[in-house]
């Protein structure tokens, strides 16, 4: 055994900060892949690009919250693209059958209501029955879309509600690009607003620090007192409403309400999260990490056709960004784990 | 702990009591079409190379992992021996197809290869890496096809046609890979390795036990049987693509849960994985028989799939709670009884 180090040498000390916050690595990984994307290809650095990067970030990013919450208590929810499409569909064929031509809210309020419903489902059967949320979720993904493409229809919706449609036009920044008017859609400052509210509320208050707490050891927060059950089912909860939101914005930015859509998201948004810096087996993660690696997950997504990649090989760089993503932050705790001689070698 | 770990027995008499509900409904209902060969032999067929793949499930669960590239490595392997049929050219016979098999299995060996590695050296939980993984095998069999199905010329049809013992020869296929996993599993060394890692991954350490080669080999394992699912489901339908058989990670992770082993390690008997294929495969057929006219009815399976995957679980969890709540009542009802006698 060699003797424990404590200085790292004043050169690596950048490095270091880098590894030490994924945030931090996030960025410079970010700034680089822009850098050489827009070397690559000037046009990356549009507005009418960037906007439609920022557009795309929507629906995964609101996932993405609800998935870092349920992960940040030690749990997993592979089912938010089932309620995501569940409630979206619901939503919109609901609204359609009252031929409803009033205001918008009542559509988010509904999807965000049944998202709601469906999350608590997988809570309830998640802590009460104390089944593995891993199976339950994957099993609930089926049912959610099975029963909704078995029993409700499987009809797309070309013509949505007046307001929904209305929704797609929602700009908040406008600006003319090559003579071209681009502007961003208002679900981005949305997604940012409720990113902060969320972060806030992790942060600040007791149910935030309950969500980590119980993460980090559900043993310990139980016999502090920590109402472990409820506070697994309000992120379970959370989950479903963030995702009916995720869903019902899909389907009003696209002007179609298709129940087969959102197929597979829920991978997507998975590996954001982990790329983000959340642990899957509970207890560290940040709202910023997890919009990071939505943002990387998108640029890389949508970016790689600009710079001559075909979009074949895209969901390869997709998994090689999600392995280093792990792999690195992963190697370093070893590594740091051997110098305090804690290992327990084979 | 060798009894302990294979589980609740009140849950594989649950589970053979559905195989054989089941079976003796279907019978009832349609006396001149289910309990008939033809229909058993295609029935078997169809299970085979998805109880294969909920086979990798199973090893994987026994070791407190998960692979979830399986169907990626499937699809590459499937992928890889069409194109390696298809470069042999039609001519090149017994050797083409040895050729193509081979390499496919060699991709399944490597994809395994990978994933173990990845798992025992950086110690990250497997969903991680396997979701990393999964997105690699897929990145690459897209990139290659350029997301198009690749044909094959008919040479490995063969292997889905064959019969022997008037049971199709890709579900004997099956039914050996499952009685040797089954024997691994629970008479060598190795096995008795993967139970004790899954039931703790730090006593198994602690105790010196080879975890790192323990891992290494179960997701190799789980490769190669992948490759094996995806030679059959090529053979089968002559034609492999990225996105074919996408439910079947799901369905086999469904197998596996209703077979009764363990998400979280170190107990389940592999063998009951015949048992969980029989049921859904009965279940799918008896769907297909009664709702075919249907149009909603492949979705409708879904749903039953997921509640049934629910109800099993949360039937064998409260089973097992029951027998080890009265359990523990009986103990303190003796130590209750000594102390009376005691203070008596």
């Amino acid at each position: 055994m060699t003797a424990p180090t404590t200085t790292a040498p004043a050169g690596r000390g950048f490095i270091e900060l880098l590894l030490a916050r994924r945030e931090l690595l996030l960025i410079s990984v970010i700034i680089a892949t822009v850098i050489i994307f827009s070397i690559a290809n000037p046009s990356f650095l549009s507005f009418a690009h960037l906007f439609g990067l920022g557009r795309s970030t929507v629906y995964v990013g609101l996932m993405a919250l609800g998935v870092m919450l349920v992960l940040l208590t030690g749990g997993i929810d592979i089912s938010v693209s089932a309620i995501a499409v569940s409630s979206m569909y619901l939503t919109t064929v609901t609204l359609m059958a009252f031929d409803y031509q009033g205001t918008f809210l009542l559509a988010v309020a509904l999807a965000v209501l049944i998202g709601g419903t469906l999350g608590l489902v997988n809570g309830v059967l998640v802590t009460w029955l104390k089944l593995p949320s891993l199976i339950v979720t994957i099993g609930t993904l089926t049912l959610y879309r099975g029963a909704l493409l078995a029993f409700v229809g499987t009809d797309r919706f070309r013509s949505l509600p007046a307001q929904m449609a209305e929704f797609s036009g929602f700009a908040v920044i406008r600006t003319s690009d090559n003579g071209r008017m681009v502007a961003l859609h208002g679900a981005v400052l949305i997604l940012i607003v409720l990113a902060a509210v969320l972060a806030l509320a992790l942060s600040r208050t007791w149910w935030g620090r309950y969500i980590y707490a119980i993460g980090d050891n559900q043993e310990a927060a139980e016999r502090m007192g920590v109402p472990v059950r409820s506070i697994r089912v309000t992120a379970f909860v959370l989950s479903g409403a963030l995702a009916g939101l995720a869903g019902l914005f899909y389907a009003a930015m696209s002007r179609t309400a298709d129940p087969a859509s959102l197929n597979g998201v829920e991978m997507t948004v998975l590996a954001a999260v982990v790329l983000g810096g959340v642990s899957v087996t509970g207890g560290r993660g940040s709202v910023l990490g997890t919009l990071l690696g939505v943002l990387l997950i998108t640029i890389v997504g949508s970016s790689l056709v600009l710079v001559g990649i075909p979009t074949a090989w895209q969901q390869l760089f997709i998994g090689l960004f999600v392995l280093f993503g792990v792999g690195v932050p992963a190697l370093r705790e070893r590594r740091n784990e051997r110098r305090r001689g804690m290992v327990v070698s084979e | 702990m060798i009894e302990a770990r294979l589980g609740p027995r009140a849950h594989i008499v649950l589970l053979g009591a559905l195989v054989v509900v089941l079976a003796g409904t279907l019978s009832a209902l349609a006396p001149s079409t289910f309990p008939t060969m033809r229909n058993m032999q295609s029935m078997m067929g169809q299970i085979a190379p998805l109880a294969i793949l909920a086979i990798c499930i199973g090893i994987t669960f026994l070791i407190g992992g998960i692979d979830l590239s399986i169907v990626a490595v499937a699809n590459c392997a499937a992928i890889t021996a069409a194109l390696v049929g298809e470069a042999m050219g039609p001519d090149a016979g017994a050797l083409g197809i040895m050729a193509a098999a081979g390499s496919a299995l060699v991709i399944g060996l490597l994809a395994g290869l990978t994933n173990g590695f990845l798992i025992a050296t950086l110690r990250v939980h497997p969903i991680p890496i396997t979701l990393g993984t999964m997105s690699v095998f897929i990145g690459i069999s897209t990139g290659i096809t350029n997301g198009a199905t690749v044909f094959g010329n008919g040479y490995m049809s063969g292997l889905s046609t064959a019969t022997v013992v008037l049971m199709p020869m890709t579900f004997v296929v099956f039914l050996v890979l499952l009685a040797l996993c089954t024997g691994i599993t629970l008479k060598t060394r190795t096995g008795f390795h993967m139970y004790a890692l899954g039931e703790s991954d730090k006593v198994a350490r602690y105790s010196r036990l080879p975890v790192t080669r323990t891992i290494v080999m179960t997701y190799a394992a789980s490769g190669v049987l992948a490759a094996i699912a995806g030679l059959i489901m090529f053979s089968s339908t002559n034609a492999a693509n990225v996105s074919f058989a996408s439910s079947y990670l799901m369905q086999a992770i469904l197998i596996a849960v209703v077979a009764g082993i363990d998400p979280y390690g170190g107990t389940g008997r592999l063998w009951a994985i015949l048992l969980g294929a029989a049921a859904m495969q009965m279940l799918q057929t008896g769907i297909n028989m009664s709702l075919g006219s249907w149009s909603g009815s492949a979705f409708a399976s879904n749903f039953i799939w997921g509640v049934l995957l629910i109800a099993v679980l949360g039937l064998s969890k409260w089973l097992s709670t029951r027998k080890h709540r009265t359990r523990e009542a009986e103990v303190e009802e003796k130590l209750e009884e000594a102390e009376a006698v005691g203070s008596a």
